[in-house]
């Protein structure tokens, strides 16, 4: 694939028409309001637009949608450093931090660098795709089950400093999560696992009701009737724009938060939420001060924001290079294409430069366009905090109702973001992280089929994961990571034990 | 003085309330349809159901003059919207598209000693829309090159073979276990979350077969990565000329369609179906539709609601026996 | 009797209601996991996690520290919650709306009625048209169609 300067100004040339710039402004802003709902989030925003686009040209089509897609991923973090509401699934971990900066009034700050950090992620991300698409693509198919399995492993090794806290309290959080994971259709057997009777949980709980429940409405739950209600910190022009120590603290995060996301994201059938797990315990555990995360630390809303974006773009690496989709979003936007009569394959480069490469000038420009946006609408939003807390509650309320009812339509989503509610509270009165439950919920999916898939593949040979060369590198890394764990435990443990010889000689 | 407020207060909202209520009822009835109508697609968006279901309803919202708007209701391989469908309101505002998956789950939960989420006799076949038989596959890359080298392989190592499906009980699941009952052979299930990440697999390796519908294979196909090696349709498909059926190399018993179909609750008044159906038939015939499913490379097989439950009931049939002897998988 | 203590107790009761729960599904074998396999692993987890935080829960907060000062306004929006959960596909989304706001303004925050009603009939009614209406994502309409 030559990426010659002839084939991006062909990219350009395509989207730089009246027509198609107004598509993508379009997909951006309706992404934006789309990401800000709590709970709806890209894919309902695609499947709404897909019947309008059937009346569009190939490329402006997959403009449109592809704007409503990373467009996302800006507005979710817009209630979430607002008012701890996840506005989509992957903003979880921005609630954290972000909502703690709110408290503080740095609100403004903190949207700004998500915007800025979105947009770096975003744009260098683009990069990636259009130099790298077809290579990573192939990388990526040689992840199979024992690959994954591997991967979370060694990922579960990082996330385990992802919230400060007694380790046994997260650790237990996690478990949790991973039982609540655990219900519906095992899908390799056909039982249901604890759905007693309810056929709408036969796919599981799903991440937005729990997401939305465990940090919106256990939020609603805690502040409403609570006497110290949010004092109004009067946004003062100053406090909109990110410091210079916060511009320069919040580098670094979305640098790695970028490579990172990339290459989660092109990882097929992961979700993005990890990615920003994963960046937040990055950030946490290079940190030289880890205690200031969850007090409003600006690399908690810089690394996992940039990383969010960076999976979502890079999520579409194996549709455009090999056109498999490796989500449910990047599914819907190859049924974008199919239904103008392109079926993405390996090919789809090569016989569609027109599409292809309109689309990536398409996301260069996107990006600008949602920075361009985002950032003005910081003092706005930031407005939204002056009205009165008794009138914002009831009316997010109804907006998390909508939202979680309109993912799947069901009522029964509903009821699942009050029963996370509620023992969202509970967990916050007992002192429990609740971020490590969500956590839970998304990986165990994940995490039990790559295991028992990999034990299928192999007839139950555990070797499979030591024999095969990723999976390996990827379990050797995890041990080494806990190894260095213990580091600092055993050199507590020699300390004390010479204090006591030396205790005993002085004796 | 609190108490009088509170009083107050809910007096006025069961005044409005109220009102609101006898607004909502003075607008229902009178000629079908009225009022924008719902069509489930128990599927997530993107899918087979929902690709053709789209371009339908949007075709058949120009021929009704009412919106009609596609809802996903996703779970359980379509349990969900299956079963939402079989207690919705039989007025007519409540329609689905499905697919020949519709026909497994009572069988499936028979097996599991289950309730039955649903029975087949809880909807009425309006009309069926398409059907696509699916086609097996393995890598360019691999030693298989005809199906009969294939089954021989099969056959000198039983359970050693790995095919990938979108899920136990699934289509692709029984598609795949229909063949093998059939060729006598015994091939090794690794279930995965659906058909793309099926197809996932076989790209990278780590299966050795799967199958797929005419649009998840033909891209692949064309460019070289995957070999088709047969189709479960009755005739070969248009798009894979070369590609020869099941039936056609000697397996009589191994047929199978991802039909979609688009389906009533049972109770719906006669009238409101005769509407229906004069209404997928036109629907179908629409340029936009056409032209819809032609880009899709899947092509429309439209049936009546009469000829479409014949074709529904011997469907069905087969695919019970199929799942039958499935069995439990361990 | 300890947060810790208490939280630790649940998750033993929890990982026992799972343990106990779980015999319905075949466990397999190491080599060849059934549905049941992940269940008992976790709940075993679980157990073992809640006893720890029993043992070592002596010096956490006593429960009766915990303060619960919004706890009545919790009950009420959690009553909300329920309450739409069981009856908007009955009644109907604006309907339901419009009580609940009606409800959470009119009741528990006691403002004038004048801007209860606005409010209420302005989010639901509103918040119906923006969803359905404009953005199609088809919202319970209930029994009575509205």
């Amino acid at each position: 694939m030559e990426v010659s300067f002839q084939n991006l100004i062909l990219g350009f040339a395509t989207v730089l028409t009246p027509a198609n710039l107004l598509y993508s402004l379009l997909g951006c802003l309706i992404g934006t309001m789309v990401g800000v709902l709590p709970g709806v989030g890209p894919l309902a925003g695609i499947s709404m637009l897909l019947p309008t686009t059937f009346g569009l040209d190939a490329t402006s089509a997959i403009i449109l949608l592809a704007g409503i897609y990373y467009g996302a991923m800006y507005g979710g973090s817009t209630t979430s450093i607002l008012m701890r509401i996840p506005g989509e699934a992957a903003s979880v971990m921005t609630c954290i931090d972000g909502y703690a900066m709110a408290r503080k009034g740095r609100a403004g700050a903190a949207l700004a660098i998500s915007a800025i950090g979105s947009y770096a992620a975003g744009t260098l991300s683009v990069v990636g795709l259009m130099f790298l698409a077809p290579p990573l693509a192939r990388f990526a198919l040689g992840f199979g089950p024992p690959e994954y399995c591997s991967l979370l492993v060694c990922g579960l090794v990082v996330l385990s400093y992802m919230t400060g806290g007694s380790i046994v309290k997260n650790l237990s959080m996690i478990a949790l999560g991973l039982m609540i994971g655990m219900i519906g259709i095992d899908q390799m057997s056909g039982y249901f696992r604890f759905s007693y009777g309810l056929v709408a949980l036969g796919d599981g709980v799903g991440v937005v009701p729990v997401a939305v429940g465990l940090f919106g409405i256990s939020e609603i739950l805690a502040t409403a009737g609570s006497p110290d209600r949010r004092e109004v910190i009067k946004p003062r022009f100053r406090d909109l724009l990110p410091s210079k120590q916060e511009l320069k603290d919040s580098v670094g995060p979305i640098g790695r938060g970028t490579v990172l996301g990339f290459m989660i994201g092109i990882i097929p059938g992961s979700a993005h939420i990890i990615s920003t797990f994963v960046s937040y315990a990055l950030e946490r555990r290079m940190s030289k001060h880890p205690e200031r995360f969850g007090e409003g630390a600006i690399e908690g809303v810089a690394g996992p924001e940039s990383a969010n974006n960076a999976a979502s773009e890079g999520a579409l690496v194996p549709l455009l290079a090999l056109g498999v989709p490796t989500g449910p979003i990047p599914a819907v936007l190859l049924a974008a294409l199919m239904v103008h009569g392109i079926s993405p394959g390996p090919l789809f480069i090569k016989e569609q430069p027109t599409v292809f490469w309109g689309l990536i000038a398409s996301m260069y420009l996107g990006n600008l366009m949602l920075l361009l946006l985002n950032l003005p609408l910081v003092g706005i939003f930031v407005n939204l905090l002056r009205v009165p807390y008794r009138i914002l509650y009831p009316t997010i309320l109804l907006f998390c109702v909508v939202g979680v009812y309109a993912v799947n339509s069901s009522m029964v989503d509903v009821g699942i973001m009050s029963v996370m509610g509620i023992l969202g509270y509970l967990l916050r009165k007992m002192d429990f992280e609740t971020a490590p439950l969500v956590l839970g919920v998304v990986l165990e999916p994940i995490i039990e089929y790559s295991f028992r898939q990999a034990l299928a593949m192999s007839d139950g040979a555990y070797s499979i994961f030591v024999q095969r060369p990723i999976s390996a590198v990827f379990l050797v890394v995890a041990w080494i990571m806990i190894l260095l764990g213990l580091k600092p435990l055993i050199k507590k443990t020699r300390d004390w034990r010479e204090r006591l010889t030396e205790a005993e000689k002085s004796a | 003085m609190r108490s009088r407020r509170v009083l107050l207060t809910v007096m006025a909202m069961v005044c409005i309330g109220t009102i609101g209520l006898f607004a909502g009822v003075a607008t229902a009835a009178d000629s079908y349809p009225n009022r924008p109508i719902q069509v489930i697609v128990p599927f997530p968006p993107g899918g087979v159901a929902d690709l053709v279901g789209r371009p339908f309803a949007a075709a058949l919202e120009k021929l009704l003059n009412q919106p009609v708007v596609i809802v996903n209701k996703t779970g359980a391989g379509g349990a969900v919207g299956h079963q939402a469908q079989a207690v919705a309101k039989p007025d007519g505002y409540t329609l689905m598209v499905a697919l020949s998956s519709i026909s497994f789950n009572p069988e499936v939960d028979n097996l599991f000693g289950r309730p039955l989420a649903y029975k087949l006799t809880d909807f009425a076949p309006i009309a069926l829309l398409s059907s696509d038989p699916t086609v097996l596959v393995v890598k360019t890359s691999s030693p298989w090159k005809t199906l009969a080298d294939f089954v021989a392989d099969a056959k000198k190592r039983p359970g050693e073979i790995k095919y990938s499906s979108s899920g136990v009980y699934g289509t692709l699941h029984v598609a795949t276990e229909m063949f093998a009952h059939d060729a006598g052979i015994k091939l090794r299930h690794i279930a995965t979350g659906g058909g793309s990440p099926a197809m996932v697999a076989l790209l990278g390796g780590h299966v050795d077969a799967t199958s797929g519908g005419p649009n998840v294979c033909i891209p692949q196909i064309k460019a070289g990565a995957i070999r088709p090696l047969a189709s479960w349709g009755d005739k070969r498909l248009a798009a894979l000329p070369d590609v020869p059926t099941f039936k056609e190399l000697g397996y009589k018993n191994t047929e199978f369609y991802i039909w979609s179909g688009f389906f009533a609750p049972a109770a719906t008044p006669p009238p409101v179906l005769k509407v229906l159906r004069e209404g997928a038939a036109k629907a179908v015939q629409t340029p936009e539709f056409k032209g819809a499913m032609e880009k899709m490379m899947t092509p429309i097989s439209y049936l009546d609601a009469p000829e479409f439950k014949k074709f529904w009931d011997n469907d069905a049939a087969r695919l019970v026996k199929a799942i039958r002897a499935i069995g439990k998988v361990e | 009797m300890t947060i810790d203590r208490l939280s630790g107790a649940f998750l033993v009761l929890l990982g026992l209601f799972v343990v106990w729960e779980r015999r319905v599904l075949p466990l397999g074998t190491s080599h060849h996991p059934g549905p049941g396999y992940a269940p008992l692993l976790l709940a075993i987890l679980l157990i073992f996690f809640g006893v720890i935080l029993i043992a070592g829960g002596k010096g956490s907060p006593r429960l009766r520290s915990i303060s619960w000062p919004e706890a009545p306004q919790a009950a009420a929006i959690l009553a909300c919650c329920i309450f739409t959960t069981l009856l908007m596909e009955e009644i109907g989304y604006r309907l339901t709306m419009f009580l609940v706001l009606g409800f959470l303004f009119g009741v528990m925050e006691r403002m004038k009625i004048w801007l209860v009603l606005t409010l209420a009939i302005g989010f639901s009614l509103g918040s119906f048209w923006l969803f359905d209406s404009l953005l199609r994502v088809p919202l319970p309409r209930g029994g009575w169609n509205f």
